[in-house]
């Protein structure tokens, strides 16, 4: 806007001429105009007067200091381990006059906040390490219960059966060795492995009957009494210190850390009805190996009947060998757990056999019944080493996480 | 002090906090009439620029931090524009106190006169446009010359001029409304 009479002196101009940043010409033409013209002249005055009050207001009152040592602090902090974010509006400088509320944090934003905090390649590297803390407790649980499954589709029980009636003199027949089974079906090596750490996997062997006629028998007379059965059981397992006993009774010697032991768990039951007598044995015997000799076999024997007598035991190292001789009525079961030990690695096939000879009410019969079975156990040290796996995770976990929180603060 | 601050010396950028946070709070309050979030635009602009020393590369250290002010107050004035609603708080805000500081050798008449003569150029002031109010209140109150403006409301000189003459032509115009708080050389 200029004014009229002096269309060349404009509002521009005259502000510029107060804030003396005008040309000398233009000066000249400002006073020029302002002696010449009163209402130029108070423009001008007026706009000083203006500007003086502008600069004659007081400085204002600060509400509070705007250092910020905190962010600052900060800063340096984050420097030193890794760059960290923090809010603009850090509380701290804040007074407490202020009447703005703090924004309640929800525990997810909590959550956020600790996660976000921190050197953030500690927290991956114990994240990654506590995952696999998890990976081996579970893979572990996969290897024990999967290894019952394996089992269940490769163990094929072996039956062989003989029997032969009495002669006049009713005696009872000493247990023997079972006759050449008929059936013979040998578990796979692959599928033979049996777990040594802990689980315990069960293959039922059943003897069905099957009548032969005796080689010296004179007499052959039908069996009027229930079918008589017996069974094998082969349970691999790792039995507690407290339930094996050595031969002698002290405590059984279990393997030392270095080496792995394998635990089996044979069972006989034998049903055979009324009965006066039953005679019934036990024959576990592993296979010669290269470390045959540095393999240790311990055997106990129980009895679940209160009928049965106590079973007399001897053991060595091939071959353990449980012999009763008993009165029965009913059912009886016995079992008798071996224990070997032996190097850390290896496989032991284990062949078990038991012998049940039975009499009828008519002391001119008597049955026997047999069941064989055979195992493969496998001595390792899969156990040893997932448990150090385990340990060491879990000793790394401890530490990197400990230091990532110490990197938050 | 400023070569130490861009160096990484952390008390050295506190040392020009105290320099220029009554300067920065008298830019910002002006631009928003609003103590608290003049207040929260301080806190956030000197924290910016802490963040941003790396970036300075010299030159005038006021204008560069009072550009970061500038900035901030024309975000808060958008963010103001879009919600456009009342809030209880500034229900409360006693608008004609203006937070002046006190001159304990005026005598009361004298300070009831200039108080009300401020709370009156305060709001002439805010009743200028925000542009014109911030070239004002850059060149007038603070001191700042054409150039320096230029520079923080990032301007070209002439703009600077015309938006000078303009906000002083008008606010000498609001001030003639109340001639019997003006001094004489307003008096035709």
């Amino acid at each position: 806007m200029s004014l009229s009479r002096h269309p060349q002196i404009t509002e521009e101009l005259l502000s510029a001429y107060l804030d003396n940043v005008v040309t000398e010409e233009e000066r000249s033409l400002v006073e020029a105009a302002i002696a010449a013209d009163p209402a130029i002249a108070w423009q001008v005055h007026s706009l000083r007067a203006t500007v003086q009050l502008l600069q004659e207001l007081p400085p204002l009152a600060l509400p509070r200091s705007f250092s910020i040592e905190a962010v600052i602090a900060d800063a340096q902090a984050s420097k030193a381990v890794a760059a960290t974010e923090t809010s603009p509006f850090a509380v701290q400088n804040r007074t407490a006059s202020r009447s703005a509320t703090v924004p309640q944090v929800n525990w997810w934003q909590w959550l956020q906040q600790i996660w976000q905090g921190g050197n953030l390649y500690l927290r991956n590297a114990a994240a990654v390490a506590l995952t696999l803390l998890v990976v081996l407790f579970v893979s572990e649980q996969f290897v024990v219960t999967d290894q019952p499954a394996r089992q269940q589709n490769s163990i094929i029980s072996q039956i062989a059966v003989t029997s032969s009636s009495v002669s006049a003199n009713p005696t009872v027949a000493p247990p023997t060795a079972t006759a050449a089974p008929d059936i013979m079906a040998n578990s796979g090596g692959d599928a033979a492995d049996t777990a040594a750490n802990g689980a315990a996997t069960e293959r039922v062997t059943t003897v069905t009957v099957a009548k032969q006629a005796p080689a010296e028998s004179s007499h052959q007379n039908d069996t009027a009494s229930p079918t008589p059965t017996a069974s094998l059981r082969i349970v691999p397992h790792r039995a507690p210190q407290e339930d094996t006993e050595a031969l002698d009774g002290s405590a059984g010697q279990f393997a030392q850390p270095e080496t792995a032991e394998s635990v089996s768990e044979m069972r006989t039951t034998t049903d055979g009805g009324p009965r006066s007598d039953m005679a019934s044995s036990i024959q576990a015997q592993h296979a010669p190996s290269a470390t045959q000799d540095e393999l240790a076999v311990k055997a106990s024997s129980s009895h679940d009947s209160e009928n049965a007598t106590p079973a007399s035991l001897a053991a060595s190292n091939e071959v353990v060998t449980a012999t009763s001789t008993e009165t029965i009525t009913g059912t009886v079961s016995g079992t008798v757990i071996l224990t070997i030990s032996g190097p850390a690695t290896g496989t032991l096939p284990i062949t078990a056999s038991t012998a049940v000879t039975t009499m009828a009410d008519q002391p001119q019969q008597m049955e026997t019944r047999s069941a064989r079975d055979e195992v493969t156990t496998e001595i390792d040290g899969s156990t040893s080493w997932l448990l150090w796996a385990q340990m060491v995770t879990a000793l790394v976990t401890v530490v990197l996480g400990t230091l990532w929180w110490r990197s938050r603060e | 002090m400023i070569a130490r601050a861009v160096e990484g010396e952390p008390q050295a950028f506190n040392l020009l906090v105290v320099k220029y946070q009554n300067m920065a709070y008298s830019v910002a309050y002006r631009m928003l009439h609003d103590a608290d979030a003049a207040a929260d635009v301080v806190q956030d602009s000197f924290i910016k620029a802490f963040r941003a020393l790396e970036n300075f590369q010299g030159g005038n250290f006021r204008s560069w931090l009072m550009r970061i002010v500038v900035n901030t107050c024309y975000d808060v004035l958008r963010a103001q524009q879009r919600r456009a609603t009342d809030s209880l708080d500034d229900l409360l805000v006693d608008h004609d106190h203006v937070p002046s500081l006190v001159d304990r050798a005026e005598s009361p008449e004298s300070y009831a006169e200039r108080m009300e003569l401020n709370r009156f150029l305060e709001t002439a002031i805010q009743a200028l446009p925000p542009q014109q109010r911030l070239v004002l209140v850059l060149c007038d109150i603070h001191g700042y010359a054409y150039e320096e403006i230029a520079e923080i409301a990032d301007l070209p000189m002439g703009t600077v001029k015309s938006r000078i003459s303009r906000a002083r032509m008008r606010l000498r115009d609001y001030l003639l409304n109340k001639p019997e708080l003006l001094p004489a050389a307003f008096r035709p």
